[in-house]
């Protein structure tokens, strides 16, 4: 899939979401639950505003100090007899782990949910090896998986816009006669993926955090599925994005404690997991352990005023309070990162061309900026990003951008100005109604332009289709005549209010 | 052509990667060993700090049922009949141990119990077995009654790590968990497990995994109903142990 899942125009997708009222509720159900269960989660542990410094100052101490704690995590994946690979793009990433399951004739390839998996296309990769079969263990990446490859809509709850209803049938086409009771459904899952899962010899996990001066990863998931993963196969790659590591567990249970409330209200995920490659008298676990980390675009952020945004753990709490995404559903966005952290990130990742529309899906609001665990300043990036495009690449090329400069020089000239004032009345006479029954006395005298052809700029269209418009007067009867026209008059007398004073 | 998968662990290949990312951010190598991460505060540490022990235990108490987690506390003189009585009233045929030492399991008063636990099937998981018949018995096991090391106030957690004895399988694949923790292991947070487990590998502890587990499996996958009860096990207890 990689990090872009649409072909389509922004507009097109926007227009597709605004149709699905099951998503657009399934996604207000859940802003306003997840709202009540992390504010509650957060009061819990306490100064708040305190832990969201200290995870801040985390997340900006590693990015400065990167190439240092990325060598030192090597250094101990290595000692422990495990094996790193440093991928500087998507093609190396997902090519090195193919060949790994090539060499280790890897038959049955079991995946826990890992955005960065998805970012650099891997099932797609994996499913190319002949005779390898591969399964996605996560309860809501199994559905999409067994729909086609479904979009997911969220960087949590990727299954979000998906009803029971649905789901109950695409696994009927696997064999359940059950109802459509999520206990049930889910039952099945356990039951269906506990038979692969005892042959699986190729597991693939993320990471939350790599901890540096220990060389374990850490895994923070609720149904238990990394866990079996990282247990029965034999050999286990993890993937990483390169930002995602910490100095010690002690950082890492920090963010741990931090990621659960932001995510899902949790004091804790289920499973908080730190693991690494199988040691001496241990039974099960890794015998063999590969590390892949991928930088695929970061290093852009690096350095720049963007790099903020690596310090994303990937809570998803940005885009759970978000008012756009809670309109446009995470389809919407075209990219595997949807919401505020999406319109920061994907044109980092995927390039502005390709996601030049996702800035402008903002409202500039900062409710994700307040809510971010480790202090992302998400509307300022965002806004970044627009100044990006239209002041250093000049990627406006629209009629939008013909007409402001139109406007631009109009309002620099009095004459051209003063033409302009006048025109406005004849001109606008044939798109406008005079007639307004039920209008409020005095709003629309001279009528209302509630009409324009389709040829007319978006920029005007965007005006008049939302807005009543009222047709401006004539130019001599404008507010500048008026004013002109009219002396001061004397002060009314001051009426005594009941119960006050005259000057009140 | 070369294979990509000589460039693991290779120089190269971690150099150029580290000098490139070094050069987009505009900073030199090498600089941290000068500017150690120091926090800014000490809120990790002084979570729960001021909670008297029986606080602490009413707060994990209360965390761990808020987990779906069911909590039982008994003297270790009783874990023997509750542990026979639960496995009766559960209707357990295959009980999965791990493969304790005689001390350990007398540390609980629990050494004739592991011998004759009362249950039609049972099996330890032990390093004399293959991998896979390990697995297999933790597969087919109705319940596994473990050994956890801390129980965390603040969160509703017991951890355990991966041992010869007890291994991951042993704690995932289970349809119940249940794990014995001695009330000597409460403590007030993630921080405070952390700290006593760096201290314990400082000392020459060696696994591969610390596991922090707090209640059944779950999902909110499926229109965010909570469903307890997936992957791992479904159900999930810790015994507290008060008197060790």
């Amino acid at each position: 899939m990689g990090i872009s899942t649409s072909d389509k125009p922004f507009i097109t997708r926007v227009k597709e979401d605004e149709a699905d009222h099951f998503m657009r509720a399934a996604v207000a159900k859940a802003q306003d639950a997840q709202f009540i269960k992390r504010t509650q989660a957060r009061r819990e542990l306490g100064n708040w505003n305190e832990w969201r410094d200290l995870a801040e100052q985390i997340r900006q101490h590693v990015l400065k100090y990167l190439p240092d704690y990325l060598e030192e995590f090597a250094d101990n994946v290595e000692k422990q007899d495990g094996h790193v690979f440093f991928a500087k793009d998507e093609d190396e990433a997902h090519n090195f782990i193919k060949e790994l399951a090539i060499a280790k004739k890897a038959k049955n390839i079991v995946k826990s949910k890992s955005m960065v998996t998805t970012e650099i296309d891997l099932d797609k990769t994996l499913l190319s090896i002949p005779g390898a079969n591969l399964l996605e263990s996560d309860l809501a990446e199994f559905i999409l998986q067994e729909d086609n490859w479904d979009e997911p809509t969220h960087i949590v709850f990727p299954t979000l816009h998906k009803n029971r209803d649905q789901i109950q049938r695409e696994f009927q086409k696997l064999g359940y006669d059950g109802d459509d009771d999520p206990q049930h459904e889910a039952r099945f899952v356990r039951g269906y993926l506990r038979k692969y899962f005892m042959k699986a010899d190729f597991g693939i996990t993320g990471c939350n955090f790599a901890i540096a001066d220990n060389g374990m990863i850490n895994l923070d998931t609720n149904e238990g599925n990394a866990d079996i993963t990282m247990a029965i196969p034999k050999t286990q790659v993890v993937v990483m994005g390169m930002e995602r590591i910490v100095p010690s567990m002690k950082e890492a249970e920090v963010l741990d404690n931090m990621l659960a409330r932001s995510a899902v209200g949790q004091k804790l995920t289920t499973y908080c997991t730190f693991t690494g490659r199988k040691k001496g008298g241990e039974v099960d676990g890794p015998d063999d352990f590969w590390v892949v980390i991928v930088d695929d675009g970061r290093s852009k952020a690096l350095g720049t005023e963007f790099e903020p945004i690596l310090q994303c753990i990937r809570c998803g709490a940005c885009m759970n309070v978000c008012p756009v995404y809670r309109q446009v559903g995470g389809k919407g966005y075209g990219s595997i990162y949807p919401g505020p952290l999406g319109e920061v990130l994907s044109p980092i990742l995927g390039g502005y061309e390709k996601f030049k529309d996702l800035p402008y899906a903002c409202s500039l609001c900062a409710a994700c900026t307040e809510t971010c665990p480790v202090k992302i300043p998400l509307q300022h990036l965002i806004r970044e990003h627009r100044i990006v495009e239209m002041d250093g690449k000049h990627m406006d090329h629209s009629m939008t951008n013909l007409i402001l400069k139109m406007v631009g020089k109009g309002t620099q000239s009095p004459f051209l100005f003063g033409s302009a004032m006048k025109m406005a009345h004849p001109a606008s006479n044939m798109f406008s109604q005079t007639e307004q029954p039920g209008a409020v006395e005095g709003m629309y005298d001279e009528g209302k332009i509630d009409y324009v052809p389709k040829i007319v700029p978006k920029l005007i269209h965007g005006w008049i289709d939302t807005r009543d418009v009222p047709r401006p007067v004539k130019a001599k009867e404008n507010f500048r005549h008026w004013f002109k026209d009219h002396k001061p008059e004397e002060m009314a007398p001051v009426v005594k209010k009941e119960g006050g004073h005259a000057n009140d | 052509m070369t294979s990509l998968l000589d460039q693991a662990n290779n120089k190269d290949n971690r150099e150029q990667f580290l000098n490139r990312i070094a050069k987009a951010a505009g900073r030199p190598r090498h600089a941290l060993k000068d500017h150690p991460f120091k926090p800014l505060n000490t809120l990790p540490d002084d979570l729960l700090a001021d909670k008297s022990p029986e606080e602490l235990l009413n707060i994990a108490i209360k965390n761990s049922e808020s987990v779906n987690a069911q909590v039982v506390l008994k003297p270790a003189a009783q874990l023997a009949d509750f542990l026979t009585a639960y496995a009766k009233q559960e209707n357990i045929s295959h009980l999965l141990l791990p493969n304790n030492t005689p001390e350990e399991w007398e540390k609980y008063g629990l050494m004739e119990w592991s011998k004759n636990p009362g249950v039609e099937n049972v099996a330890v998981w032990s390093d004399k077995l293959s991998r896979q018949e390990n697995e297999e018995n933790a597969n087919q096991a109705d319940l596994a009654v473990g050994m956890g090391d801390y129980l965390i106030a603040a969160t509703g957690t017991v951890t355990v790590i991966n041992r010869s004895a007890q291994g991951r399988g042993f704690d995932y694949l289970p349809t119940r968990l249940l794990l014995i923790v001695p009330k000597s292991g409460l403590v007030k947070s993630t921080r405070e497990a952390v700290n006593k487990y760096n201290e314990q590998t400082a000392n020459g502890l060696s696994t591969s995994t610390f596991n922090f587990i707090s209640g059944p499996s779950n999902s909110g996958d499926i229109e965010m109903e909570l469903v307890v009860g997936v992957h791992g096990p479904v159900e999930c207890t810790y015994l507290i142990v008060e008197d060790r």
